[in-house]
């Protein structure tokens, strides 16, 4: 599983190096992205508490928003793009489960992306002289489970299916959240059950986190964590399903 | 022991069915699925891959149930003739990352990249990418992907499709190496000449229909089978047909088939008259007449 992980790694590095236009205009961007949130509060604040809260909680929701989108049409795009090319029953065929090449794919794709915009958040977050509790980034870890169940679904989707695009368009809407989640201490008091909803839980709990410290919920975590660890089995189940339905239908290699 | 066992395995889509098939392939065995294109072979292939799931059999791969879509590192599999690779990593690259994905372990990467580079006759073309090889070194490369992790059970589909004779050859010995090592293999290919020299027993299938396993000599005998044909100007009346079926002809539509005997000449012709006709030859059995002649036969 460490080797595979390796390499899923090493193919994710290997695609940046084979197409670095594409790669130095996405780190260009990104980078460009954080600055000006950052520069963009001290402008508009100037280097108050206010201009902090809002340069880390805008960071914040970006980077939960490029995490979770990843990871909800990755999966299916490579599924997609691999039943073209027709690799996918080599996936198929393989020693490990599918379920297992996707899980470590997610993760691969976690550990990249968020190592690079991690460094680029990090430099632009001491222009607005921002620092981000652990208890924030635990937070969008929830998140990002409950995307990688996401995922597990639109790849199921894409086993069946095929072509995707319109439900990734679809599921778009339901990472609105991920913005603009209200701080999870609002819900607590007024609609507890609100955190059971996909990401409102974990970025209210993240955005809180920032925001107000000290207002820290376990039980709110706790409740976020269990939507969370429930939205990704659903995922799971309805893949299994789904890659049932195509075997049924022997699609597995169509596209 | 058998190293492959398929019995009644039965397949049914919307407008395609593949009817109950049984057979049995030993180690160091290769074993060919024949039949037309849509006849139901890469059907059946997959079946076994475990890539699309049987209405109903069992599969028993060295006497252990075959579970669809669970991995079996002890079978392995080129599906469509071996398109099967990342055009955009390097030949190098490709081998680690199925290497990893057949769950091959890290500390023997090396030894075993460079013995697939060596069975696939690659070792100079190790860092380009594999979408500026040729189509018979990708398919070569495919294939010694395949058995990297010595499967005991090898399923190849068309894996000389669109190669030309020099890399025919050098996939066939591939292919013999891996017989003489005791690997089970199943393949399926429409040449017919390939076929002959790996293969020992085929089985034929026809639209789904699956014949009973034959030797690979018996299927010779009747492939090589000559056939009278004689095309008529209208349909025969039911009365010629009756006749013409007493002669052992089979009549469809404006079309009579008959053995190419001078017996079966003057009988067939003589009942026809006085029908025009249009043409009358002598060609080669069908394959679809091969399948009818061998499924009244015993397995060889």
């Amino acid at each position: 599983m460490i080797y595979l992980l390796q390499m899923e790694l090493g193919r994710s590095l290997l695609q940046m190096r084979r197409y670095p236009l594409e790669t130095v205009l996405s780190f260009l961007i990104l980078t460009g992205m954080f600055f000006g949130i950052a520069y963009g509060s001290t402008a508009a604040f100037g280097s108050t508490v206010p201009a902090t809260y809002a340069a880390g909680i805008t960071m914040l929701s970006f980077i939960g928003w490029m995490l979770c989108m990843g990871l909800l049409s990755g999966p299916a795009s490579e599924l997609e793009a691999e039943a073209q090319s027709g690799t996918v029953e080599q996936l198929f065929t393989g020693g490990h489960a599918l379920t297992r090449i996707l899980m470590v794919r997610m993760l691969a794709s976690v550990m990249v992306t968020g190592a690079i915009v991690a460094v680029i958040a990090l430099v632009a977050g001491r222009v607005a002289h921002l620092t981000l509790a652990p208890a924030a980034f635990a937070s969008l870890g929830l998140a990002v489970i409950t995307a990688a169940g996401g995922g597990f679904a639109m790849a199921g989707c894409a086993l069946v299916f095929k072509k995707t695009r319109s439900i990734a368009l679809l599921l778009t809407f339901g990472l609105m959240p991920v913005m603009m989640a209200d701080s999870a201490a609002q819900w607590i008091d007024r609609l507890p059950a609100a955190l059971l909803l996909p990401f409102v839980g974990s970025m209210g709990l993240a955005k809180g986190a920032i925001l107000d410290p000290a207002g820290w919920s376990w039980s709110a975590f706790a409740l976020a964590s269990l939507a969370s660890c429930g939205y990704f089995g659903a995922g799971l189940l309805f893949f299994s399903r789904m890659r049932r339905v195509a075997m049924r239908r022997g699609t597995i290699g169509h596209y | 022991m058998p190293a492959l066992e398929v019995e009644a395995v039965h397949k049914r889509y919307a407008g395609f069915a593949l009817q109950p098939t049984s057979f049995k392939v030993d180690p160091g065995e290769v074993f060919a699925v024949l039949g037309l294109n849509g006849a139901g072979k890469s059907t059946l292939l997959r079946t076994i891959a475990g890539t699309v799931l049987p209405d109903g059999g069992h599969i028993r791969v060295n006497g252990t149930q075959r579970r669809p879509g669970v991995p079996d590192p002890s079978l392995s599999v080129v599906l469509d003739g071996g398109r099967s690779l990342y055009w955009k990593m390097s030949v190098r690259e490709n081998i680690d990352y199925f290497g990893a994905l057949k769950g091959a372990l890290r500390r023997s990467r090396r030894a075993r990249r460079d013995e697939v580079l060596e069975r696939a006759g690659l070792t100079e073309k190790g860092d380009s990418l594999v979408g500026t090889l040729s189509r018979g070194m990708q398919q070569r490369l495919v294939l010694a992907i395949a058995v990297m992790c010595d499967p005991r059970v090898l399923l190849l589909d068309e894996p000389t499709l669109g190669v030309d004779l020099v890399h025919e050859k050098v996939i066939l010995q591939s292919i013999e190496m891996l017989r003489d090592r005791g690997c089970a293999i199943v393949l399926t290919s429409h040449q017919l000449e390939f076929v002959q020299r790996l293969a020992s027993r085929a089985l034929l299938i026809d639209n789904g229909r699956p014949g009973s396993p034959q030797s690979i000599d018996s299927i010779r005998a009747e492939l090589g089978r000559k056939i009278l044909e004689v095309v008529l100007e209208e349909v025969p009346a039911d009365s010629v047909v009756e006749r013409l079926h007493a002669l052992g002809a089979s009549v469809h539509a404006f079309s009579v088939r008959a053995d190419a005997t001078v017996t079966s000449l003057y009988s067939v012709l003589e009942t026809l008259q006085p029908a025009p006709i249009v043409s009358c030859n002598f060609g080669h059995a069908s394959l679809r007449e091969v399948m009818e002649s061998l499924s009244s036969r015993r397995v060889a």
